[in-house]
């Protein structure tokens, strides 16, 4: 897109931009692998080493001030250390970590000898940065390890010339390159060869030789968050805490109602409260998905900016959609599930199959808007004086924040800089970019620079949240139990359509591609956008959160409407271990074997079979009450997840998670420790969302604003977790949302286990599960 | 404006503010000690709590839900005063245990359980439980909160 002032914005596609539909350049797009006689990876690579062109990598080799740089991510020092550039946005998904540990992997040198650094936002040098679609560690694990080998290459061959022997005899580890065995072994550390290898031609990408994952030492061992130490201390800087010299605080008054605009304000109350400097009003963007504008209050502190818009009088035009409510557009999902939708995949004839079918259900599900509630609310600091502008922001999408921020202020892109500060939280949330549109907007209205904040109620009260909607779904059964047909017919508020890609509205929202449905010979997803003005965005496992908790809780009313088993169903729906075609992010296959190994280890871990009572808590000292065991699995973004929940639903109705397994493929585990801390996040915040999670629309706008209305999962209501990662050579996938969808049904149907109460819409009533 | 004089971390600070401002945004935007976090600003989320020391004890306190005008005279310490190089007791079992994701409600959660370990140094589950509910974490930290306080308090806390 090219921005223009105040031009529409155009829906950002590449993932740079703020898309989170992944790209793929996996290794079959550039890379060729095979093994080399001496039985290691040889890497052919098609395109540019580590990133950017070939020119570029050549002119990355140099020495300045005794260091060397090997490409963009790696320069090694003269005591041997080496410093690594993260070059992803850190959102506490641990890649600033675990994407510098790959490079480190290849590069030969220990884990302890490295400084990592936040890289700069730079696409050219470095490749796409963003955080979305858990994709870090799939995308950059090829591109990294031959921005590690690159180097190592260039350190083994200096030694070799040094030693006038062939470098394929010599190896490298710990920093030190070696040659020969016992008393002819001779070793060179790599700050002693710095200047020879910058004197050596880059190497051809094609022809480096990458480690096989039996040779690992750091790829697959825990190592803690670089940052560690300077978030116990209280020293990390997120972007609330970001300070520039002369930096102005500024709240902002937004529309009370989606849609609505500013028709006039009176700044002057505002400006009689000490402190408050200025009162500038900031134009929606033509596209008010990406900014939609407000009044800024600006001040000398946080906190005098904030009453400064309490005293501030703006007269609101409400807009198109001031009479929307939750319950108006449960009346259009009604409607709009009746199939008026458009079909997305019809295989067989389900009208057919499912009048003929012995067993027939239809039930209907409903899942509400969710809040991201990351607990640093969105923030961003600007400086716009002068014709450059940079920006210091918790972001997970740093290439739509210089999109938006030109647009809205007319500086070029070239001229604009990124700084990417460690978020307290990301979720999707921060895959739009909406502060640094207002920041920067701010910034160069006032003349200087500003950091704009939210409060928790401008944060939750104009997120953009996860779509609702609700799903009708059939499904019919032979004689045999045998699953001949399924149906859904779904209508959510589509995040596609919100931004303006009405020709995508159906992306993410269903994937027809999916089990179970797409097991069934008979099989038919049609899909409907209801037409609303709630701004919604990517939650954690966009669509999936939704769509997994439907279908899995829908398939476990087939087993017991047709008596069979929740995992024996399951098995049968997976079937032989195959590929199926998947088209949605995490194909283009779907491998069954995967699933079902999953499921099993999850099955066999949770003793399952075991009566509940043995599988007791850890305390003793749970509330009496129905006991009952929930089982989910399902593939995401190409990792394979089953969990086992287990609930005690007490008399008055109260659901406590006693114990969840939960059992994953990713394929290689990069950071066992990061990737476990992923994986219970995941858990928490989706039991979190099947407890309490639920944003109420009222008079066009949202009604809760604060965690006494909007709770979050404390540390009371947190279950036991065991998590078992299966041994794995594939190619690494992420982790960060894979976790968080299938949690949601495997507690709902523990909960049916439980009471025989069947959780159709979320979050879970409480008032339906009282006993007695 | 107030004219309001507390000591923070051991060093005497005179501030001439609103008197409704809260403690919170005293210590960021004014003292520039910016490891204390904004989470909610309502006393809701924890992210925000400090120690303040009476007679020698310390005890959590919410600093977004304090007026700044009820603090002259006042002693409060922040996660920069905790230690001077992260070697309270509660912070090296949260470097021990690799408690923090994202790490913004850390701050928070560091300042609870020690006080928490001042009053009550050997906590059980429902205890901790009790102590430490009031400060959210999104990310899902709570196992290792758990853990690493039974850690910091095997080791002992040095408060
Ligand atoms: S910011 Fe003080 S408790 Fe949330
Ligand atoms: S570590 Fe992110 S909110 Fe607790």
């Amino acid at each position: 897109m090219s921005p223009r002032q105040g031009g529409r914005v155009g829906a950002p596609t590449s993932p740079d931009g703020g898309s989170t539909s992944p790209a793929r350049p996996t290794r079959r797009q550039f890379l060729k692998v095979s093994l080399s006689a001496g039985g290691g990876l040889v890497v052919v690579l098609h395109g540019p080493w580590a990133n950017g062109n070939s020119a570029a990598a050549a002119a990355g080799v140099q020495t300045t001030s005794d260091d060397f740089r090997a490409g963009p991510f790696v320069t090694v020092h003269p005591d041997g250390s080496a410093t690594i550039y993260a070059k992803n946005p850190e959102i506490g998904q641990g890649v600033k970590t675990s994407l510098p540990m790959i490079v480190a992997e290849e590069l030969g040198v220990a884990w302890e000898s490295v400084r990592v650094e936040q890289a700069p936002y730079d696409p050219d040098r470095f490749g796409p940065q963003y955080a979305g679609g858990s994709t870090g560690i799939t995308t950059n694990w090829d591109r990294l390890r031959i921005a590690g080998a690159g180097a190592r290459h260039l350190l083994v061959a200096a030694a070799s010339n040094r030693w006038g022997v062939d470098p394929a005899d010599c190896s490298a580890a710990n920093g030190v390159v070696a040659h020969g065995t016992g008393a002819g072994r001779r070793e060179l550390a790599y700050g002693e060869l710095l200047t020879e290898a910058a004197g050596i031609q880059p190497p051809d990408p094609e022809s480096l030789i990458l480690k096989r994952p039996s040779e690992f030492t750091i790829v697959g061992t825990s190592r803690s968050d670089v940052d560690l130490k300077e978030i116990v201390t209280g020293r990390t800087r997120y972007g609330l805490d970001y300070r520039v010299d002369g930096m102005q605080f500024a709240v902002i008054a937004r529309a009370p109602t989606f849609g609505g605009r500013v028709r006039s304000f009176d700044a002057k109350p505002a400006l009689a409260i000490p402190g408050v400097r200025q009162v500038v009003e900031i134009e929606p963007l033509d596209n008010r998905a990406y900014m939609s504008g407000g009044v800024a209050v600006v001040a000398d502190s946080t906190w005098a900016a904030i009453k400064g818009r309490g005293a501030l009088v703006v007269d609101w035009e409400p807009g198109p959609h001031a009479t929307e409510s939750s319950e108006t557009l449960r009346d259009q999902f009604s409607q709009l599930i009746e199939g008026k939708g458009e079909v997305v995949r019809h295989d067989g004839d389900v009208d057919e199959a499912l009048s003929s079918a012995v067993t027939r259900l239809e039930a209907v599900y409903e899942v509400p808007f969710l809040y991201h509630a990351t607990m640093e609310p969105m923030n961003c600091v600007a400086d716009a004086r002068g014709d450059q502008i940079e920006i210091w922001a918790p972001t997970q999408v740093p290439g739509l924040c210089v999109a938006l921020a030109s647009i809205v202020t007319g500086v070029p892109r070239e001229a604009i800089t990124v700084h990417m500060l460690r978020a307290g939280g990301g979720f999707g949330r921060r895959l739009m970019a909406e502060y640094a549109a207002e920041a920067a907007a701010v910034s160069k209205a006032t003349g200087a620079p500003v950091q704009v904040s939210c409060t928790r109620e401008d944060d939750m009260r104009h997120g953009y949240y996860r779509p609702a909607g609700m799903y009708r779904m059939s499904a019919g059964l032979d004689g045999d139990g045998t699953l001949i047909a399924w149906e859904s017919n779904v209508s959510t508020t589509s995040r596609h359509a919100f931004r303006g890609d009405e020709d995508t509205a159906a992306e993410t929202e269903v994937f027809p591609d999916a089990l179970p449905g797409a097991a069934a010979p008979n099989f038919r997803v049609t899909y409907a956008p209801a037409e609303t003005s709630v701004p919604t965005g990517a939650l954690r496992g966009p669509g999936k959160n939704a769509t997994t908790f439907v279908e899995q809780c829908f398939l476990d009313e087939i087993a017991h409407a047709s008596g069979q088993d929740p995992v024996a169903i399951r098995r049968r729906v997976i079937g032989e271990p195959r590929e199926l075609p998947y088209r949605d992010h995490g194909g283009p296959t779907f491998q069954t074997g995967r699933i079902r190994h999953v499921l099993d280890v999850a099955v066999e871990e949770s003793g399952w079979n075991r009566s509940l009572a043995v599988s007791s808590d850890r305390s003793g000292a749970r509330p009496t009450g129905r006991r009952g065991r929930g089982v989910a699995a399902h593939m995401m973004f190409g990792a394979y997840v089953a969990h086992v929940a287990e609930v005690t639903v007490a008399n008055d109705g109260r659901v406590r998670v006693d114990r969840v397994v939960c059992a994953l493929d990713c394929g290689i585990v990069v950071n066992p420790i990061g990737a476990r801390a992923q994986v219970e996040g995941g858990i928490l915040h989706g039991i979190s969302a099947v407890l309490h999670g639920e944003i109420t629309i009222a008079d066009g706008g949202a009604v809760e604003g604060n965690f006494d209305d909007y709770p979050l999962l404390r540390l009371d209501e947190a279950p036991e977790i065991e998590i078992h990662f299966v041994e794995s050579s594939e190619h690494p996938q992420g982790l960060g949302e894979m976790a968080f969808p299938g949690i949601m049904p495997a507690v709902c149907n523990a909960v049916f286990d439980a009471t025989g109460v069947r959780v159709r819409r979320l979050p879970i009533d409480v008032a339906e599960l009282r006993f007695g | 404006m107030a004219t309001i004089t507390l000591t923070v971390n051991g060093r005497l600070h005179t501030v001439d503010v609103e008197p409704d401002m809260p403690l919170l945004w005293v210590l960021r935007d004014i003292l520039g000690l910016t490891g204390t976090k904004f989470g909610c600003g309502k006393a809701l989320c924890g992210s925000c709590t400090v120690h303040r020391i009476r007679s020698g004890v310390a005890t959590a306190v919410r600093s977004c839900a304090l007026p700044i005008a009820t603090l002259d005279g006042a002693e409060i310490v922040t996660i920069e005063g905790l230690s001077d190089d992260g070697s309270h007791a509660v912070q090296r079992a949260w470097i021990e245990e690799d408690v923090p994701q994202c790490g913004y409600c850390q701050p928070g959660q560091i300042m609870a359980a020690a006080a928490l370990l001042a009053a009550d140094p050997r906590p059980r589950d429902a205890e901790i439980d009790n102590a430490m509910r009031g400060v959210l974490c999104r990310c899902g930290t709570h196992a290792r909160i758990r853990a690493a306080i039974h850690r910091a308090a095997a080791g002992g806390g040095d408060r």
